[in-house]
């Protein structure tokens, strides 16, 4: 009886829990609907936006927000972009143009036409900044007046593509991709095209075709880490000459080739310095790493964490081991933020967790609403040193101050 | 009056019975309809269909599994294999430098030599399986990251996507979830109907009593191992067709899913009992599962929340199932 009991229990918690799923994907509201249009039917809107734009088309509202990089009727070269880095790519940009963004739309949030319901699927929601975009694009769905239906794919490629299998059944207007895999996700592109929904993608995939990206200049996170480790390692009268250590992915990822790019390029000028990569991917795997690292070569002058759970692990590392070598960064989490008010860390390439996802939203709805989009958006990358380091913790988590975190105050 | 009496708590007892022997589809059933409730398209036979072709590669390796841990064994590399086998064979054809065919031969047999090394380490060595996979978990997910260099490796030969992974019977069936199925049948015949499904089962239930009886035990297990890898190998494939290429980092939660599977279809961790229909119900939770919060659009921590719960449930009613048959 007391078995019977407990599994009834259990059943009853299981089905409490999945019904508690249910409001995560409950309708946004759609807050006012702008105008009544005549509804076009979306996929046609959709290749007319982007394959034969007519010329008393729809402005797109956020135009004053784009500066943009090259012609604005040339399609960035994003095969190229990658082929420079050694990472090989396939990807078809459907629409023209390449643009750089500021973090805070200076203009307004498009509203959708009407009531278009779009899906998201987020790489992972298992750190800060997996999390941030995807209530940050909660909330931009709300403010775009669109229905969102959002997937957490934890890195499963396959997760991924099994929810845009579900969007398509679902007959969804838009999607909007943050890839798990950079090439695995050419299956779900390839469905999305076939099923003549427009997609946009947050990061850049290796393959595939996409109506537009909204991606970090990569290269340029790698080369303001380099340039901030350089100068601090000149600050400090280091005579340049001995190793520079960093840390990145034991696999091929594209950002994490392109930032790689733009850290190396910094100390070629150098002819003494030699670069020495490692490889991690948890906090644990870094720390062990780098403090090897730091008894292999006592000649060390610099480290770098590519990127945070690489800086989280070096950092441990350096402060158990009493390292007085240079630390640079890229990402903005909240251990970073605080290592570098501790002076552990010289300074990161930072950029917003919340931009993407909006500047994701407007052009998916500037899409939908017949509105010509660049095909890449640019959003924007910042130093992040002692000097600002306290405004910039609350310039990336609205709402919270650096001190706060310091004190157990915020998590 | 009497009578009547007797029989209320009499057909309670039989509810309860057929309750708990049918768990893992009363489960299915259970989930089924929550999440038909909650998202009617979940019941849409399309979803269903996107299913049962999830669940194709997950349910492969789940059947080998079953002998496995019908042995009392576990085997935790099979993802590893799955992602040597996509990585492998998509170097093998990139660029035209070998046929098809060939090269599914030598990853087949590749595939086999793998899972024959978890056999022999654990066989020879007396070393517990979960020690051995464990550590060749580890080794050949090394070499598919040593092969590619951490690279994905993409797959353009003709027709494999199809016959693997997005191809469609008659427009309509995928074919993952034919050839799960062609498996599946395969695997039920050889577990239930042949000597070695036999010795399988009495090894697991008494390894003792079987060495007596003069089933050669080591030989058993190296074959069980042997075929692991041979499963590991299909469900590769498939993984590696859904994904056009072959990914160093493919099938992560593989070896996790599928014994999830298996342990809610009925399979007894300790060995000795399992069903083939119960693994298949088992993979059918795990997908529906997947695909039902998928569909609730529910993040990843409730994700492995719910499916632990599940387990447990499912772990549970197998507890109060032997009990009543004590």
């Amino acid at each position: 009886m007391r078995k019977i009991t407990l599994i009834a229990s259990l059943l009853l918690v299981l089905t409490l829990v999945l019904t508690a799923c249910a409001p995560t994907v409950a309708p946004t509201e759609a807050p006012v609907v702008v105008e009544e249009t005549e509804a076009p039917v979306v996929e046609e809107t959709a290749v007319e936006a982007t394959e034969a734009p007519e010329p008393e088309a729809v402005v797109n509202p956020n135009t004053a927000d784009f500066t943009f990089v090259g012609e604005p009727d040339v399609v960035f070269d994003l095969n190229k972009w990658y082929g420079d880095v050694g990472v090989e790519a396939d990807v078809t940009i459907r629409s023209a143009g390449a643009a750089r963004v500021p973090d805070v739309m200076t203009t307004a949030m498009p509203k959708a036409n009407e009531k278009y319901t779009i899906g998201f699927s987020v790489y992972y929601t298992v750190d800060e900044v997996g999390s941030m975009i995807l209530e940050s694009m909660k909330a931009a769905a709300e403010e775009a007046g669109v229905e969102l239906l959002i997937n957490d794919a934890n890195y499963d490629q396959n997760a991924q593509n099994q929810a845009i299998e579900q969007w398509i059944l679902q007959d969804v207007d838009g999607v909007i991709l943050a890839p798990c895999d950079f090439t695995g996700v050419k299956t779900a592109l390839d469905a999305l095209k076939a099923a003549g929904i427009p997609v946009v993608t947050l990061n850049a995939p290796l393959a595939g075709e996409v109506d537009s990206l909204v991606i970090g200049d990569t290269v340029e996170q790698g080369a303001i880490a380099g340039a901030l480790l350089e100068k601090a390692m000149l600050d400090s009268g280091k005579e340049m000459k001995g190793t520079v250590v960093y840390q990145t992915l034991p696999f091929v990822h594209p950002n994490a080739a392109t930032r790689a790019k733009g850290f190396v390029d910094t100390f070629t000028k150098y002819p003494d310095i030699k670069i020495v990569e490692l490889t991690g991917i948890s906090p644990e795997e870094h720390y062990t790493a780098f403090d090897g690292a730091l008894k292999a070569y006592p000649d060390m002058i610099g480290a770098w964490g590519l990127y945070s759970s690489a800086t989280i692990g070096m950092m441990n590392a350096k402060t158990a081991n009493n390292s007085e070598v240079l630390l640079s960064s890229v990402d903005q989490d909240k251990p970073i933020l605080k290592g570098i008010y501790d002076g552990i860390i010289v300074g990161t390439a930072a950029y917003s967790s919340i931009a993407p996802a909006r500047w994701c939203m407007s052009q998916m709805v500037n899409l939908l609403n017949g509105a010509p989009i660049p095909g890449v958006l640019f959003y924007a990358t910042k130093e992040i040193t002692p000097d600002n380091v306290v405004e910039m913790f609350e310039y990336y988590y609205p709402g919270k101050t650096l001190q706060d975190y310091i004190e157990g105050k915020v998590q | 009056m009497h009578a009547n009496v007797e029989t209320a708590p009499k057909s309670r007892t039989t509810f309860m019975k057929l309750l708990i022997r049918y768990r893992t589809l009363v489960i299915l059933i259970v989930l089924m309809t929550v999440f038909s409730l909650l998202r009617p398209v979940f019941i849409d036979p399309k979803n269903l269909l996107a299913i049962l072709k999830n669940m194709s590669y997950v349910l492969v390796v789940g059947l080998g599994m079953t002998f496995i841990i019908t042995l009392g064994g576990l085997d935790l590399s099979v993802g590893s294999i799955a992602a040597v086998v996509g990585v492998t064979f998509a170097m093998l054809v990139r660029g035209g430098t070998m046929a098809p065919i060939p090269a599914l031969l030598i990853v087949l047999v590749l595939s086999m030599l793998l899972g024959f090394f978890n056999g022999f380490v654990s066989v020879k060595g007396k070393i517990e399986p979960f020690l051995v996979t464990l550590a060749t978990m580890n080794i050949y997910r090394g070499l598919a990251l040593t092969l590619t260099k951490g690279k994905p490796v993409p797959i353009v030969i003709p027709h494999f996507a199809d016959i693997f992974g997005n191809g469609r019977l008659f427009g309509v069936i995928p074919t993952p979830v034919i050839i799960s199925l062609v498996i599946f049948a395969i695997s039920w015949f050889v577990y239930t109907q042949t000597k070695f499904g036999f010795f399988v089962r009495s090894i697991g239930g008494n390894q003792e009593a079987s060495r007596v009886a003069g089933i050669e035990i080591s030989k058993v297990k190296l074959a069980a191992y042997t075929m692991s890898g041979v499963y590991a190998f299909i469900s590769g494939l498939i993984l590696a067709a859904l994904m056009n290429s072959g990914l160093p980092d493919a099938g992560r939660d593989l070896a996790l899913d599928a014994i999830s599977g298996v342990i809610l279809g009925g399979t007894a961790l300790l060995g000795g009992v399992g069903t083939m229909w119960g693994t298949l119900g088992g993979c059918l939770i795990i997908a529906s599962l997947n695909n039902g919060m998928s569909l609730l659009g529910a993040q990843y921590h409730v994700q492995i929340l719910v499916k632990g719960l599940v387990i447990i449930f499912a772990v549970l009613m197998d507890n109060a199932f032997k009990s009543r048959q004590r």
